[in-house]
């Protein structure tokens, strides 16, 4: 039989307040960048815009094009440089002035007739009106608070009320994880990227449950120990299966993270860094905040 | 576990998998068939030189004549043309029928992944309720701005209640310019969302007239609330073409244009006004470099006619008519073809005032668009009157310049006269640098061109410009009465778009003014990069997967790995089997389920593992091990099935996808762990009586 670790017993509810001191420095680092940065970097997907990527027969550099447009009467215009299909393509990003002129058209007009001996294609068209943006802004914020809802819900009904809360600061905690990663690296946060922060709500709160479903079992078996001992061999009880599906997730993410293409790439590494903290939450978050839970406020019930 | 309930297990599964593949089947098979149909044609294009794209796009599009132009192909030999005919024939005949039947079950691509537009309209109730107006004054102009403005800043404020607001902070009842007088606010506001919805499905039907002539395959054509129309175009090559198709109005108008001693008096008038305005900013400027700046921006229009508007050359039938109605005599620029800038006519100095028609140099098109568009300069202009450019630049000698015309505000005739609208060749006899370009021959309904009959009979030696939406295409001279209602547009400068603005013609206006709010369009360079990229990972994802669980549980990690395989199988024949579209986010969800389904078999071992530990009999342990991960799988994915399902919820578009894959792969995960691990474990300890269990 193989296994990583043989009859694991670390006592990780001793380090709980490091743990949690880590946590915050981590969250707050992203959160001040997110405000030096002057707020998240919406995608066009929730500020309105162009973003177009392009595919020119001979490469042109991030630099050129940037000079090109700035020439041609969009000084505003970010360009970035993303690898697809072996090629190395251009993505030309524009905050839309005004809503119902044809910008894309326009644009493309002018480039054509700017790169005339080097014709390119278009890979791909996004336009969004400032209208629709907010809207989307609207429906992703919603999206999350309301999955967070129905999961507090089903944890209350199934565990206890504060295994939910337990659960939804530990989901919190990853999202914000992520989220200041993103601001740090200055990555744009589109309608991929809240649909990978709900997939990583979806798997941090497996991982959790999967522990929680183990405290919920040990608590009667071992009712003559402590809350923290209990906790702390549930923990070391599903140590293996959460290090072994965390790495099977993580490769796939990996693989998708490398070879998925540009249009994927930053969603993967959400979802990297997603798998990452909610691994790391499950054990070192939600876990330790029954403890403290109830060291402030014991449970009857959990010592019966 | 009874015997029986056993069978009727192991029956309900093998039924399960038989399914999946039987709904997997057209999926693969398409494939296959696709890739036949590339090499046969990659053959033909060998043969005929017909480019690949063309010859992709059009071979199943009946329109397109393909055999004959197989047939007029020269130097090719009798049998390879026979060879060919016949091959063709049969793409279109057997092989095309064979193909769609599979292709009905198969599992659909996104427009992310087999390229294609994706474009949402909406109907903009500010214009709307503009239209709507009767009456309209300066009030109302500066309350619809303010309404337009309002709205522009804050995108997610209602309509109704900024109209509402607007008309009373300008103490005016909306009654005075809509509906009849007694009407109240409320009820007026109604009429115009009533008129938008109305406005909507006239502009659904035109839209669907339109995208049905312009051949795409299976486009989709759907109104999403009471103001939008979302359309999806699979697999178009020229989004820019689609996109004029699409957003633009089309709205033909026949407007005279105004005589040339009114032009004159309108630029003068605006040119005073212009001089106060910038004498009295003066001080604050710097008059003499801004003379300098604009005397550069100046330059010599060429002395030749600038321009020289054809009639009819196209048809026979038109070009008769035509030819003998207006002649092609254009209004030359006036003597003084130098500009020069000069204080005292800071408007007049920018133009160059012709018989009907004002030449700009491409350089001061701004700037006389900015000088007319001043309040002052608005309201000098009187209502009957305004100013058109023509819809496109154009260049002479080195120099680029923009038509201006005032014409009458008053349509004397609209699109809604023609009955059709036709493209010809023009064979450039009139105008040699034509040759060979797509006119538009217009015919009109009985009761249009009696109309239009009329108007020329009775403004002989006037022009009648030709607008389509706000934009001057022509403006000829009227040489006689035309009593047959035909005309023609020209400009067109490719085959193209001369079919697109005969399509767009055909179709009809749209009723209300819709704008592009979102698009997403992806090229399909980039869909195939992406389907490639995406099973490239997800391939690889399986196989390491795979050896990982091998590798750590050995005999059971097959089982595990048999569960994954089938779970992935399942999960492409939902998508197969329901209709669902496969898009880019979706294959992330597969590759992301994959990580994650070998989940509940992990628990399920990691259990079974424990129960051995402890000193318990292999069958007992399995049991156990089941037993006790089983309520352990349902929290923990009900929980992620939860998010899914509110990612679903308010998920857009593709995301929806990714929501669906993720979803069904839970599921999917969840019956191939329970169900098919436990089926298999249980054969196997029944068969044999193991002592220990490789795990």
């Amino acid at each position: 039989m193989f296994q990583i670790i043989k009859n694991p017993n670390f006592d990780f509810q001793s380090k709980r307040r490091i743990a949690f001191m880590i946590s915050a420095a981590i969250i707050l680092i992203g959160l001040i960048a997110t405000v030096i940065r002057g707020g998240p970097n919406y995608s066009i997907d929730f500020v309105g815009g162009i973003q177009v990527i392009l595919r020119f027969e001979n490469s042109v550099d991030e630099a050129t094009m940037r000079s090109t447009l700035s020439e041609l009467g969009y000084p505003d215009a970010e360009v970035k440089m993303v690898v697809g299909g072996g090629r190395r393509d251009l993505m030309i990003r524009l905050i839309q002035s005004s809503e119902g002129t044809d910008q894309v058209a326009e644009v493309e007009n002018q480039l054509t007739e700017h790169f005339k001996d080097n014709p390119y294609e278009v890979l791909s068209v996004d336009q969004v009106g400032p209208k629709i943006g907010r809207e989307l802004r609207k429906a992703a914020l919603m999206a999350i608070v309301a999955s967070l809802f129905f999961i507090v819900i089903y944890i209350s009904w199934r565990f206890q009320y504060r295994f939910a809360i337990a659960a939804i600061i530990a989901l919190i905690h990853d999202v914000l994880i992520v989220f200041g990663l993103f601001s740090i690296l200055n990555l744009q946060m589109s309608l991929a990227i809240i649909a990978a922060f709900l997939t990583i709500v979806g798997y941090s709160l497996n991982d959790t449950i999967v522990v929680f479903d183990r405290i919920r079992e040990n608590v009667k078996r071992m009712r003559f120990k402590s809350l923290v001992e209990q906790i702390n061999t549930s923990i070391n009880d599903t140590l293996s299966r959460t290090i072994l599906t965390s790495s099977t997730t993580l490769i796939v993410v990996i693989i998708l993270f490398i070879f998925g293409g540009s249009v994927i790439h930053d969603f993967a590494l959400a979802l990297l860094a997603g798998v990452l903290v909610g691994t790391y939450s499950s054990i070192f978050v939600a876990s330790p905040i029954l403890v403290e839970w109830n060291l402030w406020h014991p449970d009857k019930r959990s010592k019966k | 576990m009874q015997r029986k309930n056993k069978l009727i297990r192991n029956l309900f599964i093998a039924a399960l998998i038989l399914l999946a593949l039987f709904y997997l089947y057209p999926t693969v098979k398409a494939g296959i068939m696709k890739k036949q149909m590339n090499d046969r044609l990659a053959y033909i294009h060998e043969k005929t030189d017909i480019p690949l794209d063309i010859l992709k796009e059009k071979i199943f599009r009946f329109d397109f004549d393909l055999l004959q132009q197989v047939r007029e192909i020269e130097g090719l030999d009798e049998t390879t043309r026979d060879e060919l005919l016949t091959e063709i024939t049969e793409l279109r005949g057997d092989f095309y029928d064979a193909l769609s039947e599979v292709q009905d079950g198969s599992i659909k691509l996104g427009l992310d992944l087999q390229g294609g537009m994706h474009i949402v309209l909406e109907v903009n109730l500010v214009e709307l309720m503009d239209r709507l107006a009767k009456n309209r004054d300066a009030i109302f102009d500066e309350i619809s701005k303010s309404v337009h403005d309002k709205l522009f800043a804050d995108p997610t404020a209602n309509f109704e209640d900024v109209v509402r607001e607007e008309f009373k902070d300008h103490d005016i009842p909306m009654a005075r310019y809509f509906g009849d007088p007694r009407q109240s606010d409320a009820e007026i506001i109604r009429y115009i969302r009533k008129q938008a919805e109305e406005a909507i499905d006239l502009t659904l039907t035109k839209l669907r007239n339109r995208v049905d002539e312009f051949g795409v395959s299976e486009p989709s054509i759907t109104k999403q609330g009471s103001r939008r129309i979302v359309v999806e175009l699979p697999g178009v090559q020229d989004p820019t073409r689609a996109r004029n198709l699409i957003g633009r109005t089309a709205l033909l108008e026949f407007k005279l244009v105004a005589k040339p001693e009114i032009t004159a008096k309108i630029v003068r008038d605006i040119d005073e006004i212009v001089k106060k305005s910038l004498d009295e900013s003066s001080e604050t400027l710097d008059a003499e470099t801004a003379e300098e700046k604009l005397e550069t921006d100046l330059a010599v229009v060429p002395e030749t006619d600038v321009k020289e508007e054809t009639v009819g050359e196209e048809s026979d039938s038109a070009k008769s008519k035509f030819e003998e109605t207006f002649i092609d005599e254009q209004a030359p620029v006036g003597e003084d073809t130098t500009f020069a800038f000069d204080k005292d006519q800071p408007f007049v100095s920018l133009l160059n005032v012709g018989d009907r028609q004002i030449v700009v140099l491409d350089k001061n098109k701004d700037a006389v668009e900015r000088y007319i568009g001043w309040t002052e300069v608005q309201d000098q202009i009187p209502p009957e009157y305004e100013f058109l450019w023509h819809y496109k630049m154009d260049e002479r000698g080195g120099d680029k310049f923009w038509y201006l015309y005032l014409v009458h505000s008053r349509a004397e005739l609209t699109g809604a006269a023609l009955s059709d609208a036709q493209v010809n060749l023009s064979s450039g006899a009139s105008n040699p640098g034509q040759a060979g370009q797509g006119i538009v021959t217009l015919t009109m309904k009985r009761e249009g061109a009696r109309k239009f009959a009329r108007i020329t009979g009775s403004n002989i030696g006037e022009h009648l410009a030709i607008v389509l939406d706000d934009k001057i295409h022509m403006a000829p001279r009227i040489k006689v009465r035309i009593p047959n209602g035909s005309a023609i547009i020209e400009g067109a400068e490719t085959i193209e778009e001369a079919d697109d603005l005969a399509i767009v013609l055909r179709a009809g206006s749209l009723p209300a003014p819709v704008r592009i709010i979102e698009e997403r369009t992806v090229g399909p360079s980039l869909g195939a990069d992406s389907i490639k990229a995406g099973a490239f990972s997800a391939i690889v994802g399986i196989i390491l997967v795979m050896i990982f669980m091998a590798f750590y549980y050995r005999g059971s990690g097959l089982i595990a790995d048999f569960a994954l395989l089938l779970n992935v199988i399942f999960l492409m024949a939902v998508l197969g089997g329901f209709g669902f579209t496969l898009t880019l986010p979706g294959i992330a969800g597969i590759i992301l389920t994959i990580g994650m389904a070998v989940d509940a078999n992990v628990l399920i071992f990691e259990r079974i593992r424990e129960e051995l530990a402890s000193g318990k009999t292999v069958w007992n342990s399995i049991q156990a091990g089941f037993g006790r991960a089983f309520v352990t799988i349902m929290d923990a994915n009900i929980t992620t099935l939860i998010a899914g399902i509110v990612l679903y919820q308010f998920g857009t578009g593709p995301l929806k996808g990714f929501a669906l894959t993720l979803m069904i792969g839970i599921v999917a995960s969840m019956f191939t762990a329970l169900v098919v691990s436990k089926a298999i474990f249980d054969y196997i300890t029944t068969t044999k009586s193991l002592k220990t269990l490789s795990i």
